[in-house]
């Protein structure tokens, strides 16, 4: 059941999660919207409290136990409307329609199955097949995602490599079931800088290799640039600005991501840093109207009077902006 | 003041809790007070009232020699919980600290205590208890010091497993940089840590101290006749269990409630200590 | 050298620290060469960077330095004077002159202690204040970095992870040393989190004429809050000198590298991805003679037979085949027969 061409791989729409409470719900993510063409990568990026790890989780439905919370809004993916779909269907669509990369690999992979064991049951729930065809599937993942001499790793047990290998079978495993869609949530971040950009590369060379869309979920705005076609940032729960890799760090036009950019020490050139004041608010303190307004040099009283919707600025239909007065 | 408030809060909504400390507390309360609400003296004898069962003079009935069982039960319940409580507390801080300093020390110290706690630990407290009564000799303080002297390895190694974990945090560190001695590290950086486990610990210690006591005065190690306990009637009713079986019977359904309780009162704890239940 | 009035905050010379592998049955004993030889100075008011990846070492030399680990052999030297490894009065007074900062806000305060009692507890132990100054120099070190003075009464979780770095900053500063140890300040915080702490440190590096020992990972932070930089490569140090030299013109392959990999954001550097290969290798069997040949695109056949030497360079050094010593013996011509 492939989109028609006109349509995006994911559209999410008005997307809300709110954890579920003996003290009432408390709302994280509100409003959240962006769609995912296919052969593109969309990173989300957003400090911690922002509520990006819960997105992805939320789109793979995989909030446990999913009683304690409540989903609205839309997740379509390939025109099949997630948010309603029955659960067996959705191990489907897990299975073979998208995948995730998690940020420990260690507590992801089985720790007492071979390596080996682990891509070939992946490839086998996907294919069916004998045990020899899977093993040389798993052989020639391995082999795509950079692990040397990779006969001799199929029997390698996760706590025998080392973070950066691990991170790789985890792709490898991820593209066992031959994706359209690759969630990758912070896949780097427990990794050393050289290693860092070895799987930052690799992420890059085997989406665009197999076709696939990717979003990949980083507070990292280094790795952000160098991987992402579109951003979206994440603040508190809410979209604030949504635009091209290029279009956001050339010119941001939310506060926020201006002051995030301003607050990221850069490595080519040294450069005044500008701290934001205060800290992410908690999701039960969350303040009124514009979740940003309270750490915002711009702000004025409407900022906290309703919440800004988030729409298209002046002269620019490709991109979102969650702010009353965005930057020139 | 805020310990307390937390206590409550976390009480509030468990009922179970909520009956375990008034069960307690209640138990407390009447032994404390049994010099004044016993209805009679707990050794008085009223030949002419031998083995009578319950009715409106003597609640609970009477034993062999016209005593008073409600009384006797008061008076016993005393004993069981100092006994409880005493060798519970003692085990506490002989165990505690020797576990703090194992853990913290580590290395030689530390293999040596790990090594004698498990040759401990391999024999059962009851056993253990009673092969110091046997050496010592009956009697409160004897009882206290021996029901204690089983539970120091269990304290230890509790102790000793958080003492680990704890040397491990930075805030160690810290005060190591400022030039902070051990003993200081260990009192006042380990210890608050750890002693919030034991608390927990302890509470359910006291019931299996209040059992101990109970069976070794039920094999006639525990406090010498006549001084009541609980126990020590459960003993002496067996034999008349057929004609007269409320002389085993309330005395057993006294400690079934203080066991009961102290281990709902324990489970609480254990939940309050534990941090990650306390926020959401 | 020309002759200096004041000696440095700290001098590190041929620092060695090696931990031994527990188990290892019967062969030779095998050891991890944590630090294998690492020499250095910090001048007063001066921040340096040091940085390398984990398992570099950084943390070991650190440690060493505060007097939380022995040093296998080497010296190091506050203010001229040489840090004894004993638990002596005097071991402990000089140790005193070093602080930390440490790197997990949540690990580094003890959950059970109010804020006040945590920052007062240096100076307890230092003793020679009474009460009322104890409370007064809490007051003032709160107010220092930044936070209400009623979070003195506070608890370690009342506050977010941010403010906690704040409170161990507090504490390090208790005391007056003159050099203080940060290892990974920031790294547990988040990006707009972080710069308040950057700054943070900075103004009072400026205002007290501190030494601060930086350990990082990050050679973002490194460029912007540091004058001078070591890079470490599995226990020792392959390229010293001033920030800007250092990272507009890195002599050694592993600092070249090591700059390319940080992503700054931008997506115009997206092509700098993997410039380089493999792992850093295990310290306990470190590869034969520079250590990092086995990863490096420019590796000559001397790398793997021979450890580099110490190339000073007015400012700095390296040690690099590439850029061998003017009075070595080895030339090009004859290098790798």
């Amino acid at each position: 059941m492939a989109a028609p061409a006109d349509q995006p791989l994911l559209r999410v729409e008005g997307l809300g999660v709110a954890v579920r409470r003996r003290a009432g719900a408390l709302p994280i993510l509100d409003d959240v919207s962006f769609d995912l063409a296919a052969d593109e990568t969309l990173a989300i990026v957003g400090e911690s409290g922002s509520g990006k790890s819960m997105l992805a989780l939320a789109i793979t439905r995989l909030l446990m136990p999913p009683e304690n919370y409540a989903v609205s809004g839309r997740v379509e993916f390939q025109g099949t409307d997630l948010v309603a779909l029955p659960a067996a269907a959705m191990r489907e669509v897990r299975g073979r329609g998208m995948a995730v990369v998690f940020q420990e690999a260690l507590n992801a992979l089985n720790p007492v199955l071979t390596v080996g064991r682990q891509i070939e049951e992946t490839v086998r729930r996907r294919d069916g097949g004998d045990a020899a065809t899977a093993r040389r599937e798993a052989i020639r993942l391995l082999d795509e995602v950079g692990i040397p001499s990779p006969e001799r790793r199929l029997g390698d047990y996760p706590h025998q490599l080392s973070g950066g290998m691990r991170q790789r079978v985890m792709i490898a495993i991820a593209l066992a079931c031959r994706p359209a869609l690759v969630i990758a949530d912070e896949p780097t971040t427990s990794l050393d800088v050289t290693i860092q950009s070895q799987v930052l590369a690799l992420l890059r060379d085997v989406r665009r290799q197999n076709g696939m869309s990717m979003i990949f979920i980083s507070h990292n705005l280094g790795a952000v640039a160098a991987i992402a076609d579109r951003v979206a940032v994440l603040y508190a729960g809410h979209v604030m600005e949504l635009a091209t890799v290029d279009e956001l760090f050339a010119a941001p036009r939310h506060p926020y991501t201006a002051a995030l950019l301003a607050a990221t020490p850069r490595v080519d050139r040294p450069e005044k840093l500008a701290a934001i004041g205060g800290a992410v608010p908690r999701f039960d303190e969350l303040p009124p109207g514009c979740r940003f307004a309270p750490r915002c040099p711009r702000a004025m009283p409407a900022c906290s009077a309703a919440v800004p919707t988030i729409r298209a600025p002046d002269g620019e239909p490709g991109r979102r902006v969650r702010c009353i007065a965005p930057l020139p | 003041m805020t310990a307390l408030r937390t206590a409550i809060a976390m009480v509030a909504p468990n009922r179970a809790a909520g009956w375990g400390f008034l069960a307690l507390a209640a138990i407390c309360l009447l032994a404390l007070a049994a010099p004044l609400v016993a209805p009679y003296a707990p050794a008085e004898q009223d030949l002419m009232a031998r083995l009578e069962p319950p009715s409106a003079q003597h609640w609970l009935g009477t034993d062999n020699f016209g005593r008073d069982i409600l009384s006797r039960i008061l008076w016993g319940a005393r004993i069981s919980l100092l006994v409880g409580l005493g060798a519970t507390l003692v085990g506490m801080v002989i165990g505690g600290a020797l576990g703090i300093w194992a853990g913290f020390k580590g290395g030689i110290v530390d293999l040596l205590a790990a090594r004698v706690i498990d040759v401990l630990l391999s024999f059962p407290s009851l056993i253990l208890c009673l092969l110091i009564v046997s050496l010592v000799g009956p009697g409160v303080v004897e009882l206290i010091a021996a029901i204690a002297v089983s539970l120091v390895p269990k304290f230890a190694r509790v102790a000793r497993s958080s003492a680990i974990a704890i040397s491990h945090r930075e805030f160690v560190d810290a005060c190591r940089t400022v030039g902070g001695s051990d003993l200081r590290i260990m009192l006042r950086h380990i210890t608050p840590n750890v002693v919030g486990e034991l608390a927990v610990m302890a509470s359910l210690w006291t019931a299996n101290a209040v059992l101990i006591e109970a069976s070794l005065s039920f094999l006639g190690l525990g406090v010498r006749p006549p001084t009541p306990t609980l126990g020590g009637m459960m003993l002496e009713g067996l034999n008349l269990l057929h004609d007269a079986p409320w002389l085993t019977l309330f005395p057993g359904l006294v400690i079934l409630a203080m066991v009961l309780a102290l281990n709902l009162v324990g489970d609480t704890l254990r939940d309050a200590v534990d941090p990650r239940l306390r926020e959401v | 050298m020309k002759a200096r009035l004041v000696p440095p905050i700290l001098e590190v010379r041929d620092l060695r620290k090696f931990f031994p592998v527990p188990g290892g049955g019967f062969g030779p004993r095998q050891a991890v060469r944590a630090i294998d030889g690492v020499s250095f100075t910090v001048e007063r008011g001066q921040s340096y960077g040091l940085v390398g990846e984990s398992g570099c070492g950084k943390s070991t030399v650190a440690r060493c330095i505060v007097g939380l680990l022995t040093p296998d052999s080497g010296r190091i030297t506050v203010e001229g004077e040489a840090l004894t490894t004993g638990r002596s009065a005097r071991g402990r007074r000089l140790h005193r002159s070093v602080q930390m900062v440490f790197q997990d806000p949540f690990s580094s305060l003890n959950p059970r202690l109010a804020i006040g009692t945590t920052l007062a507890e240096p100076l307890a132990i230092a003793g020679g204040l009474s009460r009322a100054q104890i409370r007064a120099r809490v007051a003032e070190l709160l107010r220092e970095v930044g936070l209400p003075e009623n979070a003195a009464a506070k608890f370690p979780h009342e506050f977010s992870g941010g403010q906690r770095q704040r409170i161990s900053i507090a504490r390090a500063l208790a005391l007056r040393p003159p050099l203080i140890v940060a290892d990974e300040p920031v790294s547990a915080l988040d990006v707009s989190v972080q710069a308040q702490i950057l700054l943070l440190l900075d103004g009072l590096r400026i205002e007290h004429d501190l030494g601060l020992l930086f350990i990082s990972h990050d050679l973002a932070v490194v460029r912007n809050f540091c004058q001078r930089v070591a890079v470490m490569y599995l226990g020792r140090i392959v390229e010293e000198g001033p920030v800007e030299r250092v990272f507009a013109d890195p002599k050694h392959p592993y600092t070249l590298a090591l700059r390319d990999s940080s992503l700054p954001p931008d997506p115009a550097a997206r092509d700098r991805l993997a410039r380089i290969e493999g792992e850093m290798p295990s310290a306990i069997d470190p590869p034969k003679g520079c250590h990092f040949h086995p990863r490096c695109p420019r590796r000559m056949p001397i790398c793997s037979v021979e450890a580099p030497a110490w190339t000073p360079f007015a400012d700095g050094g390296v040690a690099c085949h590439l850029h061998p010593p003017p009075d070595a013996t080895v030339t090009p011509a004859n290098r790798g027969t």
